[in-house]
C-alpha cells in the first residue's frame, strides 16, 4: 500500500478567508482513488483511498456560488473551516485539484483547455449556520478518457510531493504556478511549467514525478536539453538529453525516498486502461541495480546511468527498501561540506552550477560538485560515477600531457586498456576538461599503419560520450596527420598511412567537442604493411673480456639517395675494428666466434672506436644498394680475449626499393 | 489522392518540434519539450494512405537492443477490421536490425477520423536484480491518426458513498480557474 507520509505540518487549516466571524465549523476528509503499483508486480488489483493533502477547498453558497470561506485541507486530508454567517443557506464543499501551500503561487491540476478538476460535497440543502457541518468524507473516483483511467488528484498529490522534497533539500516556494493536464493524449511530455499526462499516465505515479521533475528543472534550474525521443539502455544518445532525462526520473525516485514509501526508486510506466499484474508493466527500471537493463547501461550519455547514478548519491542505508546496508560508497553516515545531506548538496549543484552550465550534461554535475564550491567527499562520490562507467578520473598513463611524457604503445592489433579524456591539477581534481594524451609508437620508413580509438570494450552501444580525436606528430615533432570521427561512432581513425620518417612518433589523444569534454577511450596502433626496407639483426656475437658483446645497429633512412650509420656499440674502447658487409648470411666457424656475412662483397671499411667502445660507418645509399639486402657485422680487437677479437651478432639491412 | 495518415499530436511536439539549448538562459522559466521515456524500440511510418474506407499502413521496427521476439501488433478504432496483416514475427533479434510490417484496415463505417496505433512488443533476457535472466518485455505504440477527430471525452465516474460527486470539468466557481 502506498504510504502519504506527513511532512509538512499544516499551517492553514482553519485560516477561513473573509470570514468576519465563526458561526459554524465545517469538518470532514477529501479523499482520492489510487491504483498502487509495485516493480514486480505492475497495478495492484486493489485500489485503495488515499488523503488529498493540501488541497484549496471551499464552503460555497450553492444557490448563489458564492465561497463562504475558503481554506486547505491537511495532510490527512482532513478539514476544518470555520465560517460566518447567519441564516440558512444550501452548503456545499468543494475541494479542487490545486494547492495554495506552496507561497504566492499555485499548484494545479487541469484538462488541457485550462478547466480545473474538483471533487464536491452533496449539498447541504437549508443548513443552518449555527450548526456545525461535518460532511463526511468525500473520494474524488477515477476519471476515464476514453477506456484510460485516470486521477487529477493523483497527480495533484505527486505535484505536492515533489514540491515538498524540492523544499526539503533547500528550494523555495515554486517560483511561479505549476500545471499538470491530463488527459494529455497519447504521449507523457513537459513544457515550460505545465506537463502533460498520456490519457493512460494518470496513475503512473513514476511517470508524473518524472514529468513534474522537467517542470522543477526549468523552474529551479535550466535545461539544454535538445528534446527528442529517448530510451533505457542507450548510452549513446546525446548528454544533454540523456541528463534531463535521467535528472526528472531520478527526481521521481528522491521524491518518494523522502515520503518514506517502501521500495521508492524505480521508474515504471504501466498500461492505463485498468490492467494489473505484471502484465500492466510497459517499462521499467531499477535505480539500485539497472534492472532489467543492467548489462547495457553505463556512460555519461546513458539517462539509466544518469538516474542510477544520483540515485546512489540519495539513497542512504536507511531507505526504506527492506536493505540495512547501501551498496554504495554514498551511504548517508557522512554529511557533505557545510553539513548538506547528499540530497541538499545534490540540489545546491543542480540549482548552482547546473543551472549556470551551456550544454549542460552530467559532467557538470560531477564538476558542481567540486567546483566552485568543494562539497568534499571526492573519492565516495568517484566511485559511484565510475560505478556506472562515467570516469571522471585520470588513467594510469597520468601524466601524459606532453610529448615527453608520451606513454610507450605497442604495435599490434591488440587495443590499449582503457584511457580517460581527464586531467586536473585542482584538489580534488575536478574540472578535469582539456586533456591531452601522448602516445609513444616506433615507426620504420614507409611503414603503411593505421591508429584508432574505440568505445572501451569496443561495444556498439558507446558507454561513454567520449568524442576523441587523434593528432600524429613524426619523429621530428612536424604535425603528420588529424582524424576526429573516422572510427566507428565518434572515434578517430587513421589508416593506410605511410611513415615518412623511421623512429618514434607521438600520437595524441584530445577533444575538441563543445559538451563531450572528457570520456573514456581505448587506442591501438598497428603497422597494416611492414616498412619494404629497414633493418633486422640475427645472429650470435662473441663476448668479449670485459665480459660485454658488442653491438650493431643502423640509423637513417635505407633509400636511395639518403646515407645510414651502421652503428657500434660496446666495443673495446680505443680500439681497431672492421666492418664486414656480405650479399648473404654467413656462418665461417673461427677459433674466436662465427663470422656471420658472407660474399661476394664481404669487407666494408674499418675503424676505430671511441674512448666509449662505440663506432659509426656511414653507408652512402645508391641505386647499386636500393633494393638489395646486405649483411653486417662488426669485429673488434679485443687484448684480453683469446685470438683477439671481439664481434658483434649480424644486422640485416633490407635497403629500400 | 489518397490522403496519408499523420502522426499524433504527441510524434509532433517531441519528434518534430524539440528545442534547441535554451535561448533564455537565466530566465526563471525555460525548456524544450521533454517525453517521457520510450521503450528500446524505434517504430518508423514508412507509408500511408486512407482510399475508400480503407487505410494503408507500412511500418519499420527496429529493437535498439538485442532481443529475443520482436513482435508487432495493431489496435482500431471500434468498428474497424484488419483485411491484411503482414506484422512483424522476428525471433533472434539484434539490436538494430529493422524489420518491416505493413497492414490494411477497414476502417468504421461512416467514420470520419480515427485513430490506428501500431504496439510493438520486444522481449529480451533481463539483467540486474530480481529480474536477471528472466524474460522482460517491452512495448512501444506509435498512434496514426486520419479525419477529423473528436477530443476524446473526458468522463467522470460519479459515485456516491453518500456524499460523492465528481465535478469533471464542472467549474461553478469561475475566480478559481486562473
Amino acid at each position: 500500500m502506498k504510504t502519504k507520509a506527513v511532512l509538512l505540518s499544516l499551517a492553514v487549516v482553519g485560516l477561513a478567508a473573509g470570514a468576519a466571524r465563526a458561526n459554524f465549523t465545517v469538518t470532514g476528509t477529501f479523499r482520492y482513488v489510487d491504483r498502487p503499483f509495485t516493480f514486480s508486480g505492475g497495478f495492484s488489483a486493489a485500489e485503495t483511498n488515499l488523503p488529498i493533502r493540501l488541497a484549496r477547498v471551499q464552503v460555497i453558497d450553492d444557490q448563489t456560488g458564492a465561497a463562504l470561506a475558503t481554506s486547505s485541507t491537511a495532510q490527512d486530508g482532513s478539514i476544518s473551516i470555520a465560517v460566518g454567517g447567519t441564516g440558512t443557506r444550501d452548503i456545499l464543499v468543494r475541494c479542487y485539484a490545486r494547492s495554495d501551500a506552496f507561497g504566492s503561487n499555485r499548484l494545479r491540476v487541469t484538462t488541457q483547455g485550462g478547466t480545473l478538476y474538483s471533487v464536491s460535497s452533496q449539498v447541504f440543502a437549508g443548513w443552518d449556520l449555527s450548526t456545525n457541518l461535518n460532511i463526511g468524507t468525500v473520494t474524488a473516483q477515477k476519471v476515464f478518457s476514453g477506456s484510460n483511467q485516470g486521477g487529477p488528484f493523483n497527480i495533484l498529490d505527486q505535484m505536492v510531493a515533489g514540491t515538498e522534497y524540492a523544499k526539503s533539500a533547500g528550494a523555495p516556494n515554486p517560483p511561479v504556478n505549476l500545471r499538470g493536464n491530463w488527459p494529455g493524449g497519447s504521449g507523457s511530455f513537459a513544457s515550460g511549467t505545465q506537463f502533460f499526462m498520456a490519457d493512460d499516465d494518470g496513475f503512473d505515479d513514476m511517470v508524473v514525478l518524472h514529468e513534474f521533475g522537467h517542470v522543477l528543472h526549468n523552474v529551479y534550474s535550466d535545461s539544454d536539453s535538445p528534446g527528442g525521443s529517448h530510451s533505457f539502455a542507450q548510452s549513446d544518445q546525446d548528454p544533454r538529453l540523456s541528463y534531463s532525462e535521467g535528472w526528472a526520473s531520478f527526481f521521481a525516485g528522491a521524491v518518494r525516498q523522502h515520503q518514506g514509501i517502501f521500495d521508492p526508486a524505480f521508474y515504471m510506466d504501466c498500461f492505463g486502461q485498468g490492467q494489473t499484474g505484471s502484465g500492466s508493466v510497459q517499462l521499467r527500471m531499477r535505480m539500485e541495480n539497472g534492472s532489467p537493463f543492467a548489462t547495457g547501461t553505463g556512460g555519461e550519455a546513458d539517462e539509466g546511468a544518469v538516474f542510477c547514478v544520483l540515485w546512489d548519491l540519495v539513497d542512504t542505508a536507511s531507505t526504506n527498501d527492506g536493505n540495512a546496508t547501501d551498496d554504495d560508497a554514498v551511504d548517508g553516515s557522512f554529511t557533505f561540506a557545510g553539513g548538506l545531506d547528499a540530497d541538499q548538496m545534490q540540489w545546491a549543484v543542480f540549482t548552482g552550477p547546473v543551472a549556470q552550465a551551456s550544454n549542460l550534461t552530467i559532467r557538470d554535475q560531477w564538476n558542481g560538485t567540486f567546483s566552485p564550491t568543494n562539497h568534499g567527499q571526492h573519492a565516495a562520490v568517484e566511485s559511484v560515477f565510475n560505478g556506472w562507467q562515467m570516469r571522471f578520473l585520470e588513467d594510469t598513463g597520468e601524466p601524459n600531457d606532453t610529448t615527453g611524457s608520451a606513454t610507450p604503445l605497442a604495435l599490434g592489433t591488440s587495443w590499449g586498456p582503457t584511457r580517460t579524456l581527464y586531467s586536473s591539477n585542482a584538489n580534488p581534481p575536478a574540472p578535469g576538461d582539456g586533456d591531452l594524451d601522448h602516445y609513444a609508437i616506433d615507426l620504420q620508413f614507409l611503414d603503411v599503419f593505421e591508429v584508432e580509438t574505440r568505445y572501451p570494450g569496443g561495444v556498439g552501444d558507446a558507454e561513454t560520450y567520449c568524442d576523441p580525436r587523434i593528432t600524429l606528430f613524426r619523429p621530428d615533432g612536424t604535425q603528420f596527420a588529424q582524424n576526429d570521427d573516422g572510427g566507428t561512432g565518434r572515434n578517430a581513425r587513421l589508416t593506410n598511412q605511410v611513415a615518412d620518417q623511421t623512429g618514434t612518433w607521438i600520437v595524441r589523444v584530445d577533444t575538441t567537442h563543445a559538451y563531450r569534454r572528457t570520456g573514456s577511450y581505448q587506442l591501438r596502433a598497428r603497422v597494416l604493411i611492414p616498412a619494404p626496407c629497414g633493418s633486422t639483426p640475427y645472429g650470435a656475437g662473441e663476448v668479449g673480456s670485459t665480459g660485454t658483446t658488442a653491438t650493431i645497429s643502423t640509423t637513417g633512412n635505407p633509400a636511395n639517395g639518403q646515407t645510414i650509420a651502421i652503428r657500434l656499440a660496446g666495443g673495446n674502447p680505443n680500439s681497431f675494428c672492421v666492418l664486414f658487409e656480405g650479399a648473404n648470411v654467413g656462418n665461417n666457424v673461427q677459433p674466436w666466434g662465427t663470422i656471420l656475412v658472407a660474399g661476394p662483397a664481404f669487407f666494408r671499411t674499418y675503424t676505430s672506436t671511441d674512448a666509449a667502445g662505440n663506432a659509426s660507418v656511414l653507408v652512402p645509399v645508391d641505386a647499386a644498394l636500393a633494393g638489395q639486402t646486405r649483411y653486417y657485422q662488426y669485429a673488434v680487437r679485443d687484448p684480453g680475449f683469446g685470438g683477439n677479437i671481439q664481434a658483434s651478432g649480424g644486422l640485416q639491412i633490407d635497403y629500400c626499393p | 489522392m489518397k490522403p496519408p495518415l499523420s502522426l499524433a499530436a504527441f510524434a509532433v511536439l517531441c519528434l518534430v518540434l524539440p528545442g534547441g539549448a535554451s535561448p533564455d538562459r537565466g530566465a526563471l522559466v525555460s525548456g524544450p519539450a521533454s517525453c517521457k521515456p520510450d521503450a528500446p524500440i524505434d517504430i518508423e511510418v514508412l507509408d500511408s494512405s486512407v482510399s475508400d474506407g480503407v487505410a494503408f499502413v507500412r511500418y519499420r521496427v527496429a529493437s535498439r537492443i538485442d532481443g529475443l521476439r520482436l513482435d508487432t501488433a495493431l489496435e482500431l478504432p471500434d468498428g474497424g477490421r484488419v483485411l491484411n496483416d503482414r506484422g512483424i514475427r522476428a525471433r533472434g533479434v539484434a539490436r538494430h536490425d529493422p524489420r518491416v510490417g505493413s497492414a490494411r484496415l477497414r476502417l468504421p463505417a461512416g467514420a470520419t477520423g480515427g485513430r490506428v496505433t501500431i504496439r510493438a512488443a520486444l522481449t529480451f533476457v533481463a539483467s540486474g536484480g530480481e529480474l536477471d535472466g528472466l524474460e522482460e518485455t517491452v512495448v512501444a505504440t506509435r498512434t496514426l491518426s486520419w479525419g477529423a477527430l473528436d477530443p476524446t471525452p473526458v468522463l467522470p465516474i460519479v459515485e456516491s458513498d453518500g456524499v460523492v460527486s465528481l465535478d469533471v470539468p464542472a467549474l461553478r466557481t469561475g475566480g478559481d480557474n486562473r
